[in-house]
């Protein structure tokens, strides 16, 4: 009797957790350059191949009047979902609403910028990160209840 | 067979086939692939303009950028993958630009392949 007790509880978790009302969601969109990858960039000295060979294609090159910039840019979306109203389908009557749901999300972006002279050579190289937007959020007001205050995170 | 082992091959079936209920593997591409013997037929100094846009066709972009006329081309692949309440899609980009001179013969190639590292993943936490 032990075997079956176990066999439906795995069902019945199975089926529980197959429609369940939680969802973390992401999306990546290329990949992170982190500083220790771009140590061999001198300015004045490295060439537009170089940078190529070590780092792979730029997502984009665009022209400035101080010069090319190629751009390496990463994104990253975090979203989370929970639908509290999920156990109240199981008691409401067909076509009455039953979601209460709170979800939140964010983009953290991260680009890394090499801009170029006229002859192809590095003149400078910076990171631009904000990757900190990019998290899962239960919460998605400005306060919590009963209280001014802002939520964690959102000072500043 | 015993009748434990029977309701266990049971419930190993019907779990599994709850589980996999939950469960999508989603694969998107846009763009044409870009051939690595397309890249290497590129030769610096002798391909021009026309033969650059004859081989792979009309570029997604034309960027000016040093005085450079610069053919972009690019493709993006998306492997996206859910099982019961984590999901995660991950889309990453091949790109390939020529930069040609003023008389429009080709000067550099630069080539870049990610989608050749593009995994099918899930799990929504960590890098």
């Amino acid at each position: 009797m032990r075997w079956a007790r176990r066999a439906i509880g795995l069902i019945a978790l199975g089926l529980v957790l197959s429609g369940c009302p939680l969802q973390w969601q992401r999306i990546t969109v290329n990949e992170t350059i982190n500083p220790e990858d771009v140590t061999f960039i001198r300015a004045g000295e490295t060439t537009l191949s170089e940078v190529v060979a070590k780092l792979g294609a730029p997502d984009m090159i665009s022209d400035t009047r101080g010069g090319a910039v190629a751009r390496y840019q990463f994104r990253d979306v975090k979203y989370f979902r929970v639908n509290f109203g999920y156990a109240v389908k199981y008691f409401t009557p067909p076509g009455v609403p039953d979601d209460m749901v709170l979800a939140g999300g964010g983009t953290g972006t991260h680009e890394f910028q090499v801009v170029f002279d006229a002859n192809w050579v590095v003149q400078y190289h910076a990171f631009a990160r904000h990757l900190s937007a990019s998290r899962y959020r239960l919460w998605p007001f400005d306060t919590w209840p009963n209280c001014p205050c802002r939520t964690p995170g959102e000072e500043g | 067979m015993k009748a434990h082992k029977v309701i266990g091959m049971a419930a190993t079936l019907i779990l599994s086939l709850a589980l996999l209920g939950g469960c999508a593997f989603i694969r998107g591409s846009m763009g044409e692939v870009i051939k690595d013997e397309d890249v290497a037929a590129l030769k610096k100094g002798v391909t021009t303009r026309a033969q650059v846009a004859s081989l792979l066709g009309a570029p997604e972009r034309i960027i000016e950028a040093n005085g450079h006329e610069i053919f972009q081309y690019y493709r993006y692949d998306v492997k996206s993958g859910m099982i019961l309440f984590f999901s995660r899609t991950n889309v990453k980009g091949d790109d390939l630009y020529v930069m040609f001179n003023k008389n429009g013969v080709v000067e550099e190639v630069v080539f870049g392949r990610r989608t050749d590292r593009l995994k099918f993943q899930f799990w929504p936490f960590g890098d």
